[in-house]
């Protein structure tokens, strides 16, 4: 490639002002050379006054979607404006771009059309709950089940894909939950993808949107979304 | 065969039923493509009204027993239909919204960007507000600076 790649930073922030501050120095410190974006969903906090105050490029959607229809929304505004790579990052401040670098190398050095960034690989860092965890290893297992291909954080909100999956995904993406099922759907489009080791922190304020019976929906809906979506591709591969 | 009184009924019901749909088409209440399913399923109980001796066979054939059941499965087996088909109208309009409220969110960005553009160009003396950046192509390569958007936006909040 001759010249750089254009980069978009998406960072889907619902009700996040609290972390997304942080977030966004930290971008504007380690990779100031790369574009960002807020998608704001429709947050009823004070996000969209705060984007404004600070000159932080972002776009409010005016109901709230969910983090698919966000993240979406930034694959949106990437294909829209010819981006070469886009990368996704959690607006709560668990994701350390400092590890941008490491995942954006796969798709630059063209070994992979998605990296993953992965907090089982070194196993450093926060690592969550042995029942996340539990939870995290069985969706794993049975994605592997399913397409054949091993992924360790299939919830892992850190990825980064090339030009052809930011026009398949801003397309279409998976609502509610949609990590793993944006997995699936990218093997099944014949996406090659690279888990890179990073270190995330636990994250900065507030709590996870998954807990209690939430957990026990969370893996009914996940499991049977990755069956599901693996049956309607059929048998393309 | 069905007994006389529930026939009369049954077919008082069905152009009750029929009137309604008429009514609601022609206020424009309900769109004739959602409707196709409700005259399909009058159409069919009008022939077994019409029928009933075909609609016996067809329950005997089926192994309901009994003619008031095979009418019950009948009517519920096309209320789930019905029930599928709104289910399946409900998510094609989530998806058009979601795609829609991610345009508008995308549109009110750029707008917010041209409109801090503009601001910028009026107040700047060389040149008038027609050399703002034009409507179509991709935002970042409006920007004389082509350092992305957030540059854009950044002046817009301070403009």
């Amino acid at each position: 490639m001759d010249k750089r790649p254009k980069v978009l930073i998406i960072i889907p922030a619902y009700n996040e002002a609290e972390n997304l501050l942080q977030v966004i120095e930290n971008i504007r410190q380690h990779c100031p050379q790369w574009d960002h974006l807020v998608v704001n969903d429709g947050s009823t906090d004070d996000t969209e006054e705060l984007c404004s105050r600070h000159g932080i490029c972002a776009v409010h959607l005016p109901i709230n979607l969910g983090i698919g229809g966000a993240v979406q929304t930034g694959y949106r505004y990437a294909c829209k404006n010819g981006y070469d790579i886009a990368v996704q990052i959690d607006g709560d401040g668990q994701h350390d771009v400092s590890y941008l670098d490491k995942i954006l190398e796969p798709l630059l050095d063209q070994e992979a059309d998605i990296a993953i960034g992965s907090r089982f690989i070194s196993r450093e860092g926060f690592q969550s709950s042995f029942l996340r965890r539990t939870g995290i290893w069985s969706l794993s297992f049975l994605i592997r089940l399913c397409t054949g291909v091993r992924v360790y954080d299939v919830t892992s909100g850190f990825r980064a894909v090339d030009r052809r999956f930011i026009r398949i995904y801003a397309d279409q993406y998976p609502t509610d939950y949609p990590e793993p099922e944006a997995i699936i759907s990218a093997v099944m489009h014949g996406g090659r993808i690279r888990e890179v080791p990073v270190v995330m922190r636990e994250r900065g304020s507030g709590s996870s949107s998954i807990h209690g019976l939430r957990s026990a929906y969370y893996m009914i809906k996940v499991s049977l979304s990755i069956i599901i979506c693996r049956i309607t591709f059929g048998i393309r591969r | 065969m069905l007994p006389t009184k529930l026939m009369i009924t049954l077919g008082v019901a069905l152009t009750a039923y029929f009137i309604l749909i008429l009514i609601f088409l022609k206020q424009r209440a309900i769109e004739l493509r959602y409707t196709l399913l409700w005259i399909f399923s009058g159409i069919i109980m009008g022939i077994m009204l019409l029928f009933p001796h075909a609609f016996r066979a067809f329950i005997n054939l089926l192994g309901i027993t009994g003619t008031m059941n095979g009418l019950f499965i009948f009517f519920i087996g096309i209320l789930i239909m019905i029930c599928m088909s709104l289910t399946s109208i409900v998510s094609r309009q989530a998806n058009k919204l979601r795609t829609l409220t991610q345009e508008l969110a995308i549109l009110e960005k750029r707008i917010r960007e041209l409109e801090g553009a503009g601001i910028r160009t009026i107040s700047a003396p060389r040149s008038s507000p027609d050399t703002a950046p034009p409507i179509s192509g991709n935002t970042s390569q409006d920007l004389p600076d082509g350092s992305g958007p957030q540059t854009q936006t950044g002046h817009s909040a301070s403009a």
